[in-house]
């Protein structure tokens, strides 16, 4: 025999929820801390580098050397819909969201002579944010988004740089992701800096 | 009040109507700087004539002055989710397969690395 309590419960889970859903990703391998190590051993070359940690997943060309980067990202996002929907009453949505980040970003610096010049290594732990919306009628905002810390790597998009958008074609001299001006890190705003132009 | 015998049916159309799916996504060229393709490779000999010739070309070149960079991308996602009526949760896992070749001003090979990740999507 269920509880009455139990069974009202049941049901009400099955017209109410529209949807709990969880989504976790997880992009590259841990990294080691090996700022710690370079500072120890003195000169170190990018033989060493790239064979101790393999080629970095991030690569540009700079004014005096080259810079590397290796990441490790595992980005969970979970939300929650009510909805009266079941009941006849479509006008009224409620959604509750929330995203958390636990990254680790490994930055390497080399000179003309492929010695490690400098090494940084950061870690971000935390939310992403997130929020609550009542939404009648129609949903039209998502409550949490992650897309910008999901995407593929650049290296994909270099060959087809000249057939982006004008705005960013030819912001691409400057872009981040062309290998020649710097490297940027995942779900950095692309309304300040090299690609404000781009009017995104 | 909801009978037992619908709180019956609810759980078993939960049980029933719940789903799976499983995915993968790749991207990038193809892995075939493995080991045993990389071993005829020698910093101060090869060309990047001779790289390309073997690996094709590359997701990216870079240059530097009279260096250049040939980089080699493969990025392969594996996801899978369980989908329930009121719960439903995915698990989306991104690895790199890469390989680096740096060639100085004569197009002579100076430094390359290579990394594939073991037993993933096997």
């Amino acid at each position: 025999m269920i509880e009455p309590l139990l069974r009202t419960l049941l049901l009400l889970s099955f017209i109410l929820l529209q949807a709990c859903t969880r989504w976790q990703y997880e992009m590259g391998e841990p990294l080691a801390d090996y700022t710690q190590q370079a500072a120890a051993d003195g000169p170190v070359t990018m033989t060493q580098v790239m064979a101790d940690l393999g080629p970095p997943l991030r690569l540009s060309a700079g004014a005096s050397g080259y810079i590397f980067a290796w990441e490790f990202w595992q980005v969970s996002e979970k939300s929650l819909g009510i909805s009266l929907g079941s009941l006849g009453a479509d006008f009224l949505s409620i959604d509750w969201g929330e995203a958390s980040v636990d990254g680790e970003f490994l930055l390497l610096t080399f000179d003309r002579e492929h010695r490690l010049s400098g090494a940084a290594l950061s870690n971000w732990q935390g939310d992403l944010g997130g929020g609550a919306a009542v939404q009648p009628f129609f949903g039209v905002v998502d409550v949490v988004d992650v897309d910008d810390l999901v995407t593929r790597l650049p290296q994909h998009q270099w060959g087809a740089a000249r057939l982006l958008p004008p705005f960013e074609a030819l912001n691409t001299p400057s872009r981040p992701d062309m290998g020649t001006t710097g490297i940027q890190q995942r779900g950095t705003p692309t309304g300040v800096g090299q690609q404000s132009l781009e009017m995104d | 009040m909801l009978s037992n015998k619908t709180c019956g049916l609810l759980v078993v159309l939960s049980l029933f109507l719940g789903g799976c799916a499983q995915y993968e996504n790749q991207r990038g060229v193809e892995v075939s700087w493995q080991q045993a393709a990389v071993a005829d490779f020698s910093t101060g000999s090869t060309t990047r004539a001779e790289v390309m010739s073997k690996l094709g070309p590359p997701s990216q070149l870079i240059s530097l002055g009279d260096e250049t960079v040939l980089y080699y991308l493969y990025e392969h996602s594996i996801g899978d989710g369980l989908i329930l009526i009121v719960y439903n949760d995915f698990n989306v896992e991104t690895r790199y397969d890469r390989a680096v070749f740096f060639f100085d001003e004569n197009d002579v090979l100076s430094e390359f690395a290579t990394h594939i990740v073991p037993d993933f999507g096997d």
